[in-house]
């Protein structure tokens, strides 16, 4: 059990961060989550795994997410992406500004279509996709699709907006 | 067949659709511009989608919590507000957990505070001894009989009256500088006093510890007493003093002893506190050479820790994306790669491609190494990678490198299985290549 355990955090603990930093944007809340998924990992041992973790995480973000909304932990949020090393001055503004427009475009997904993308982007199959979320398989073609157009148009419209003002 | 939807087209695009659609589709895209259209489109937003989503990846340095500064930094709300802590699992990205550097020295005698101890014993020590000495002064009679291990200071001060004349003693009696012992041997001449005195200056040996110096500050209560065996410096001071009294007639009385002899006892008490200051200033130069040491050690320690926090929190190789495990430099649809074959693609059937892309003919065993090659990725239950390679074969070329099994020609295409699983494994999927 113990090395079960072991083998899944090994392999699943990078994806799983990867994926909370994405929806979260904030390197130490979603380590905290992991954990926590893991935690409850040990107390109910998942039969299929991957699917499983991925779910609880989720959970617990949008869980999270509503606390935090309360608490104000955006200002967090924000001194996250101030604490970044500086790779140079041009290059990390860009890439700054770059994580900023993708944030906000992504934020302005729906939860499903936004948490579809983060899965697929882990490399879940539609089947995958569709159990963690609780999706038909034959609808996930249709969120993603969504979820894409979405995120590149709402990206788009920044740029755009960004090109006005200046 | 009705007009393809975007949800169709994006698990085309994904892979996610099986050998049958996929030809159906394929099909149905050869003759309907409209679909050809929105495809492209689709794959316009597929590809985009998938950058912008790869912009947010994990930063590299390293997170508050697991910084140099330490649990302190991380931020006080994550657990103010009834959270609960994190778990103690071990981190992938960043340093690991490496409490602040503590600089305690390895010593184990010092941490176990033996210096102190060894300070403690020391100055009870001589506090001790310094006020026994005292106190058993302060009991002995005045006429006490000086052994002879005394210093010579207070030979030449009070002993000289019982072996030298009236006149010597007179002598003796008078000030004498507490430093220039030197008693005369009995019957020497003034002139030889005289002679002798400036060697009994450099030869007056100073008293070496505060015990030693103790007895100096009782002198002057001392009448002179019944000689003894002297060294031979303390005959030599006393020369000194008889040859002083020789050249002054008005010194032959002994003066008051308490009046005289006063300014040499605050003098030997001023040696005395001197001494015990010297030998405070010693004990306390050794104490902060043991802590310097000990922090100097301690420091050498840390940078250790440092060193070894440093080696072993470099951060993790980030985990291979799929394309990187299959060396898959550019990502292609389904179109694309009947394109680059020529002819519809080959597929493992009953698997779903996890996606399409190009590798370089050289990763591809068999394939011509200046073109590149069409390689279908599949992924089974347990997450290996299985490499289903296709090139199309050049006019004349046939034959592949040996060895490159399981590989073989189907028309004008080479084809090629490969990937994380057993050569078992793989015989039985070539098998099922359609």
């Amino acid at each position: 059990m113990t090395a079960d355990l072991a083998r899944l955090f090994e392999e699943y603990y990078p994806s799983l961060v990867r994926m909370l930093y994405r929806r979260t944007g904030d390197r130490d809340r979603a380590e905290d989550l992991a954990q926590e998924t893991f935690a409850r990992a040990v107390s109910a041992p998942p039969t299929n795994p991957r699917p499983w973790l991925f779910a609880v995480a989720l959970n617990l973000v949008r869980e999270d997410g509503r606390r935090t909304v309360t608490r104000g932990r955006r200002l967090e949020l924000l001194r996250t992406e101030q604490d970044r090393p500086a790779a140079g001055p041009d290059t990390d503004l860009e890439r700054s500004e770059d994580v900023g427009r993708v944030r906000a475009a992504l934020a302005r997904l729906n939860e499903r279509d936004r948490e579809a993308l983060l899965l697929k982007a882990e490399g879940f199959g539609y089947d995958e996709i569709a159990s963690t979320l609780g999706l038909a398989k034959g609808a996930v073609g249709t969120t993603l699709a969504r979820a894409r157009r979405r995120l590149v148009e709402a990206y788009r419209a920044q740029d755009r907006g960004n090109h006005v003002a200046s | 067949m009705s007009h393809l939807d975007e949800g169709t087209l994006h698990a085309l695009l994904d892979g996610e659709l099986d050998l049958h659609e996929v030809k159906e589709i394929q099909a149905h895209i050869g003759s309907c511009a409209a679909c050809g259209t929105r495809l492209r489109e689709v794959k316009e937003f597929h590809g985009e989608a998938d950058r912008l989503v790869g912009v947010l990846e994990l930063p590299t340095a390293p997170s508050r919590r697991t910084g140099p500064a330490g649990p302190q930094a991380a931020a006080p709300d994550d657990r103010a507000g009834g959270r609960r802590p994190p778990r103690e699992l071990p981190r992938v990205s960043g340093p690991v957990n490496e409490p602040p550097p503590l600089l305690l020295p390895e010593n184990p005698g010092y941490q176990r505070g033996g210096l102190l101890w060894r300070m403690r014993w020391a100055a009870l020590l001589l506090v001790t001894v310094g006020a026994g000495y005292m106190a058993s002064q302060m009991r002995r009679p005045s006429n006490y009989a000086f052994e002879g291990e005394l210093s010579p200071v207070r030979l030449a001060d009070s002993a000289p009256g019982a072996v030298l004349s009236s006149e010597e003693d007179a002598s003796a009696a008078a000030p004498v500088r507490a430093d220039t012992p030197g008693p005369a041997a009995p019957g020497a001449s003034a002139d030889e006093a005289k002679a002798l005195a400036p060697l009994a200056r450099r030869s007056a040996p100073r008293p070496q510890s505060p015990q030693s110096d103790t007895p100096r500050a009782e002198a002057p209560r001392q009448r002179p007493q019944p000689a003894e065996p002297q060294p031979q410096a303390e005959d030599r001071a006393l020369a000194a003093g008889a040859a002083r009294a020789a050249e002054e007639p008005g010194a032959e009385e002994p003066a008051d002893d308490s009046a005289d002899e006063a300014p040499p006892s605050d003098e030997r008490q001023a040696d005395v506190r001197s001494e015990a200051a010297r030998a405070l200033r010693e004990l306390d130069r050794e104490r902060q050479s043991e802590r310097a040491a000990a922090a100097t050690a301690a420091l050498d320690s840390a940078r250790r820790r440092e060193l070894l926090a440093r080696q072993t929190a470099a951060p993790p190789p980030a985990p291979r994306t799929p394309e990187q495990r299959a060396q898959v430099y550019l990502r292609i649809g389904l179109d694309e790669a009947a394109k680059q074959l020529g002819r519809p693609v080959h597929v493992v059937e009953g698997l779903s491609p996890l996606f399409m892309g190009l590798v370089q003919g050289r990763n591809s065993p068999g394939a011509d190494a200046t073109r590149p090659v069409v390689r279908v990725v599949y992924q089974d239950s347990q997450g290996r990678l299985i490499f289903l390679d296709q090139q199309r074969l050049r006019p004349g070329q046939t034959a592949t490198q040996p060895g490159a099994e399981p590989h073989w020609v189907v028309g004008e295409i080479s084809l090629h299985l490969s990937g994380e699983v057993g050569p078992e494994i793989l015989r039985n999927y070539r098998a099922r290549v359609r």
